[in-house]
């Protein structure tokens, strides 16, 4: 090929222009951090790699409500423990009103214990997390009393649930109708019987004593059903949170293998890419040569 | 003895002309499309000798004659250039424009995909406090962001679409001059040929001026025998003998994608070159896109606004519809008071406690079948607009490919090219050498002619 001045040139400014795009490429990465800036820089790995962050934000939202749902779950299981614990009182009092040696002024000490027994189970059962009711359902309240003294469920049916994986949601509130007892038949609610085991002890009724003991027995087996139902949901609930948690992992890990940088790569590439562009300027400079002009006089 | 003297100043005249020619050459060197020029020499026709008695002293030679001035130029280089300048203009206009359009969904992770997970995310937050007006309120708000991504990449799109027109109306203007530039110098040169001279520099500057046709409108060349050139776009004549024939740039109506027509009957053209590029590009890929977001804006309208009618509100009525609009370009989120926060329909029961039904407007983000495409495929709201996303970055990075290519391409053949036509200041400098010596031996002839003369006229029988 014939050389001449202008295909010196040519060839001089496509080494220059070729080799210093390439050491903005690989600057771009370094200083981004990222191989994937632009949609353009892999069309197929970009797709994936949003696909992939819009995944962190998904599980970053069910970890959030599982979160809430450990709030809620713990809170009624402490709840119901308490109401446990003075079930087990209660009952002892209902043995202690039975013995027939126990006089009268002992038992209406006792029945004055189980009214305010009762009185604490009825603000533990309209217990708030926020500003709900954590056995009313969607309701505000749960347990009531009207002014002619019988007990009644004033929260509904409605399950509190939250999403704590895809498409897998679950129901974080038990309602108290199920929980006091107030599915029984009428007057043998929890609060009902604890009402009735008051009024027996003060007219000193063993024999009606003996039956409150059954039905209070009933009822206690009801709130420990409501315990075992609560430890299996925290029980899921928790392991979703791991599994969220390693999944998450899992895809940051993906996310950033697929669109970071391996910097020890990159600086490699760039340091590449500068001895390219600094052999294409030694080359320009150099192609610069003297002429046949210079050496006649 | 005389013809010696009209030898040499033949040979004075024709190196004179050389050396002429060698500076024009060097002094041209750098020159874009300038072709180096070269002296034909040759010798002179001889007379033949007079006669001697019955012998002839033999054919008197008559010295040196320039020929002619010629053009050192490769037609085949030429049109190898051409059509590489015309790809390559074609390649860069779509290049740089859908590198533009790539930036309509902003970054990859942070970009409107993100705006879309943050919408999702919201109805989750609700779904745990239904009754807390903040979280209906970010709810309200990340629509509202997710809707004005959408609109803000159909506004970029038109901003595009209308850049590139200007581009086009721009380049329309170069090329009606350009072509008449050409068909007044196809009469110039007509009319220098006549006349037996050789319109060197004229024919360079026809050549770069169909050079710069044929990046901008990838226009095809015919030249005849007198040396006339035709210039076509597709079948019809831009340029035919001293006639040009204008183009006019427009816009359609309503989208703006720019169009150019014939200014003589109005028929459209099709170029090639440049402005074939940037019509390519938003005739063909930018609506595409834009129909694909479009698809994504019905898609999420129809999908939210359906979950919503299906649950109740805070006040516990059926949920009223969330997003309004047609297309891209139109979707936002209804404003007060017929949606508020309050009547986002968190409630599967009607009680306001209830957050279900925020759960399954959360699981909207997982529905399939959300977005139809023109192509029938389904997706869901998040994989449609990552689907726009992967489209874009697939068109420009493959335009990106084809503008690399043609410029390498197009570099070595304007190598080649340059190769053939261009000027070597090495040998210009051989040439200048050469005829400079020739000079020196021509004067030299004349003043020994001229010392015999003095001997003839000055010496003899004195």
């Amino acid at each position: 090929m014939r050389v001449t001045s202008t295909t010196t040139y040519i060839s001089m400014r496509e080494g220059l222009t070729a080799s210093l795009a390439q050491v903005a490429d690989t600057q771009e990465q370094m200083s981004s951090g990222k191989r994937i800036n632009k949609w353009s820089d892999a069309p197929t790995d970009a797709v994936t790699a949003s696909r992939f962050s819009s995944q962190e934000a998904d599980w970053a939202a069910y970890q959030h409500s599982a979160d809430d749902a450990n709030r809620w779950l713990n809170t009624a299981d402490g709840a119901l423990q308490s109401v446990s614990t003075v079930l087990q009182r209660v009952r002892t009092i209902a043995t202690n009103g039975i013995n027939a040696s126990l006089g009268q002024a002992s038992r209406d000490a006792l029945a004055d214990e189980v009214v305010s027994l009762r009185d604490h189970l009825k603000d533990v059962a309209n217990t708030k997390i926020g500003d709900r009711g954590l056995f009313s359902g969607f309701g505000d309240t749960a347990v009531t009393q009207a002014a002619d003294g019988t007990w009644s469920y004033t929260g509904d049916s409605g399950q509190v649930k939250r999403q704590i994986g895809p498409s897998m949601t679950v129901a974080v509130n038990l309602p108290g109708s199920e929980v006091f007892g107030f599915n029984a038949p009428a007057g043998q609610d929890l609060f009902s019987t604890l009402d009735k085991l008051a009024a027996d002890l003060r007219s000193g009724d063993t024999t009606a004593l003996t039956a409150d003991q059954g039905v209070l027995d009933a009822r206690t087996k009801d709130v420990g059903n409501s315990l075992g139902k609560l430890g299996a949901l925290e029980n899921r609930v928790s392991t979703q949170q791991d599994l969220a948690a390693s999944t998450v992992d899992v895809i940051k890990q993906q996310r950033s293998d697929l669109s970071d940088i391996d910097i020890a790569d990159a600086t490699l590439k760039m340091q590449m890419a500068q001895t390219g562009y600094q052999a294409a300027l030694a080359a320009a400079a150099k192609s610069n040569l003297p002429s046949l002009a210079d050496y006649l006089s | 003895m005389f013809s010696t003297l009209n030898i040499g100043s033949s040979a004075l005249f024709a190196t004179q002309r050389a050396v002429e020619a060698a500076s024009q050459n060097i002094a041209n060197a750098t020159v874009d499309g300038y072709s180096r020029q070269t002296v034909k020499i040759a010798t002179a026709t001889p007379t033949p000798g007079s006669a001697i008695g019955d012998r002839s002293d033999g054919m008197r030679g008559n010295g040196v004659v320039v020929l002619s001035v010629d053009r050192m130029r490769d037609q085949l280089a030429d049109s190898a250039y051409r059509s590489e300048a015309a790809a390559d203009g074609y390649a860069g206009a779509r290049a740089t424009t859908l590198d533009r359009a790539q930036g309509i969904l902003g970054s990859v992770t942070d970009g409107a995909t993100s705006k879309l997970d943050a919408f999702w995310s919201s109805f989750d937050a609700l779904s745990n406090t239904p009754t807390d007006a903040a979280a209906r309120d970010a709810v309200l708000n990340a629509g509202e962001e997710v809707a004005r991504t959408l609109r803000d990449a159909t506004t970029q799109l038109d901003q595009i679409t209308s850049d590139a027109a200007s581009e086009v109306s721009t380049d329309v203007a170069s090329i009606n001059n350009l072509a008449s530039q050409v068909a007044n110098l196809n009469q110039t040169i007509l009319d220098a040929t006549a006349s037996g001279q050789s319109p060197n520099d004229l024919l360079d500057a026809r050549d770069r001026a169909i050079d710069q046709l044929t990046t901008l409108a990838g226009v095809t060349v015919h030249q005849d025998s007198k040396g006339i050139v035709d210039v076509y776009i597709g079948t019809q004549n831009l340029v035919r003998g001293n006639q040009s024939f204008g183009l006019t740039a427009g816009t359609t109506p309503g989208t703006g994608v720019p169009t150019v027509s014939w200014s003589g009957d109005g028929t459209s053209v099709a170029p090639g070159g440049e402005i074939g590029g940037y019509l390519a590009v938003t005739t063909v890929d930018l609506p595409n896109l834009r129909s694909m977001l479009d698809n994504v804006a019905v898609g999420l309208r129809d999908a939210v606004n359906t979950t919503q009618a299906a649950g109740k509100d805070l006040s516990g009525t059926a949920g009223a519809p969330f997003f309004t609009g047609n297309d891209a370009a139109t979707i936002a989120v209804i404003r007060p008071p017929d949606l508020t926060g309050a009547k986002i329909a968190a409630s599967e029961s009607g009680a306001a406690n209830d957050g279900n039904h925020a759960i399954a407007l959360a699981d909207l983000r997982s529905k399939t079948d959300a977005v139809t495409f023109a192509d029938g495929t389904k997706a869901s709201v998040g994989d449609a607009l990552r689907a726009v996303g992967g489209k874009l970055g697939a068109l420009a990075a493959g335009a990106d490919a084809t503008h690399s290519a043609t410029n390498t391409s197009l570099a070595s053949a304007d190598k080649s090219r340059e190769s053939a036509n261009g000027v070597s200041v090495d040998e210009e400098m051989v040439d200048l050498v050469k005829y400079q010596h020739a000079y020196s031996a021509a004067a030299k002839v004349i003043s020994t002619a001229d010392a015999m003369l003095d001997t003839l006229i000055n010496h003899l029988g004195a």
